[in-house]
């Protein structure tokens, strides 16, 4: 095996956060939110948004599905809007606290009055954010209610050789010269350098990257192939792993 | 020297108070209208502006930005309705055609899954009494409610058809869905079926949508009823009054 410390992937925390020892790959580091939301075209940015932020987003359009959902799977956030077409966020964020469900709940808003703010709150909601909203700031608040738990690699920046990625700018330099990715290649990318040095197999880089099986699709070579041309030299570290998968290693792919 | 002011008997001071609760219900559904489309809007921009894109993403933020501008320009032309003196414009002596107006709001949902628009071949070249972009846009906001409030993108039909009662001559816009289509609590605020006992129309409480479009059916003449078994939610009607054919 080709681990040495001069390859190690290095994690740089940020200087204010104080984080304890965490090795890469110990622990999955995928942050998956629910957004509930009838406003179609809100839901659809917020979708669209989150993931561009590397969040595994699902979503749900009225209380029932997202009821359903969030029993159905453990979530790092639910992004609520208090006025969906069945019930209203509060009744759901009410009954998912009565079923024993502890996911931190982010209600959205289009009234932002104090009483409604105190309601939410007092219904087991972790915070409040009124529309319009600066995305950003959305942002900012998901990390803050998941911050105890599986966020803190949206504070990394992960290097590998000449390679650096910065999850919270989305931005990908080699040899300190920004790189320009699509948001597909970018997650690949980061899904390998979490776990530089081990072979990651096709099947777990489509759950990760497309979230869906791949269905023997030839897609995933095609964004290697790109990912290895916009890297440069540096792109001849991302190996292919015959009948195994990829690899991102400065040494030779296993056999 | 003025005469002291009479203290305010109890009925006009619970008529005022009334009216302050309708003015702040009204004003947070306007907030919460506006605040929709412009969350969209600023989100849009925010995303746009938040990295280095490619020329066909910038595009495809921008028009979807045009949408939801479109939707506050719309907004506003109904609250500038709202707003109107009643007395100023009669619209019952305008005229307008009902397969024209289906055909308007046919042609925004053209692309919408699970809508149907069926006109009744007897009421294609009816006239009505009313005026026709107004009443296109009163349609367009009772099937965007049905369409925002229907479960599981059920499928819901928009019909015209021709009723004959009591020797005046009426047609009705039909918007529907199946027993299980929408929500219970979708079409709460209108009142009961037309022909059916009950309490009158609580529209000007409900949805500032529902109420936009009351406002502009009743003030060309027409009705706007829920309809369905004991008060359930199939759908509504829109009944407006036959005018002569021109």
């Amino acid at each position: 095996m080709l681990r040495s410390m001069s390859v190690a992937l290095a994690i740089r925390w940020p200087e204010a956060w104080d984080a304890g020892p965490w090795s890469v790959g110990a622990r999955d580091t995928d942050v998956r939110v629910l957004i509930a939301e009838d406003d179609a075209a809100t839901r659809e940015l917020l979708e669209r948004g989150l993931r561009e932020e590397l969040f595994r987003v699902d979503t749900a359009a009225d209380a029932t599905a997202a009821e359903a959902r969030a029993v159905a799977r453990a979530y790092d956030a639910i992004v609520l809007d208090v006025q969906l077409p069945d019930h209203d966020g509060f009744t759901v964020c009410r009954r998912l606290r009565t079923r024993g469900i502890d996911t931190p709940i982010l209600l959205l808003t289009g009234r932002g009055g104090i009483k409604d703010r105190v309601h939410g709150l007092d219904a087991g909601a972790d915070d409040y954010l009124a529309k319009p909203f600066a995305f950003e700031e959305l942002v900012a608040r998901l990390r803050a209610v998941t911050r105890r738990g599986r966020t803190r690699h949206l504070e990394t920046v992960l290097c590998y050789g000449p390679v650096e990625l910065d999850p919270r700018v989305r931005t990908v330099t080699v040899d300190g010269q920004p790189v320009l990715t699509s948001h597909t290649e970018f997650r690949l990318l980061e899904c390998l350098m979490r776990r530089a040095e081990q072979t990651i197999s096709r099947d777990e880089l489509f759950e990760r990257v497309w979230d869906r099986d791949s269905n023997g699709s030839n897609v995933i070579d095609v964004y290697v192939s790109y990912l290895r041309k916009k890297l440069g030299p540096a792109g001849a570290m991302l190996r292919t792993v015959r009948r195994g998968g990829y690899v991102l290693t400065k040494g030779l792919a296993p056999q | 020297m003025s005469a002291p002011r009479e203290p305010a008997s109890h009925s006009t001071r619970s008529a005022r108070s009334g009216q302050a609760d309708e003015l702040e219900e009204f004003a947070a559904a306007v907030a919460h209208e506006l605040r929709t489309p412009l969350a969209a809007l600023s989100g849009e921009v925010d995303l746009a502006l938040r990295r280095e894109r490619t020329a066909e993403a910038y595009r495809d933020a921008l028009a979807r930005i045009a949408v939801s501008v479109a939707e506050l320009i719309e907004l506003t032309g109904d609250l500038t309705f709202l707003g109107q003196d009643s007395g100023d414009d009669p619209l019952t002596e305008r005229r307008a055609r009902l397969d024209r107006i289906l055909a308007r709001v046919g042609e925004r949902y053209a692309s919408a899954i699970a809508m149907a628009f069926e006109i009744d071949p007897a009421v294609s070249d009816t006239v009505v009494a009313g005026d026709e972009g107004l009443l296109a846009r009163a349609v367009t906001l009772v099937v965007e409610h049905a369409v925002r409030h229907r479960r599981d993108r059920a499928r819901i039909t928009v019909r015209g058809v021709k009723l004959e009662e009591a020797g005046a001559s009426h047609v009705e816009i039909v918007i529907e869905g199946g027993a299980d289509a929408f929500w219970p609590h979708t079409w709460q605020s209108l009142g009961p079926p037309v022909d059916e006992p009950g309490p009158a129309a609580a529209v000007g409480s409900g949805p500032l949508r529902l109420r936009t479009a009351d406002r502009i059916i009743s003030r060309c003449g027409g009705t706007l009823h829920r309809y369905g078994p004991d008060g359930g939610p199939f759908g509504v009607h829109i009944r407006l009054r036959a005018a002569d054919q021109k």
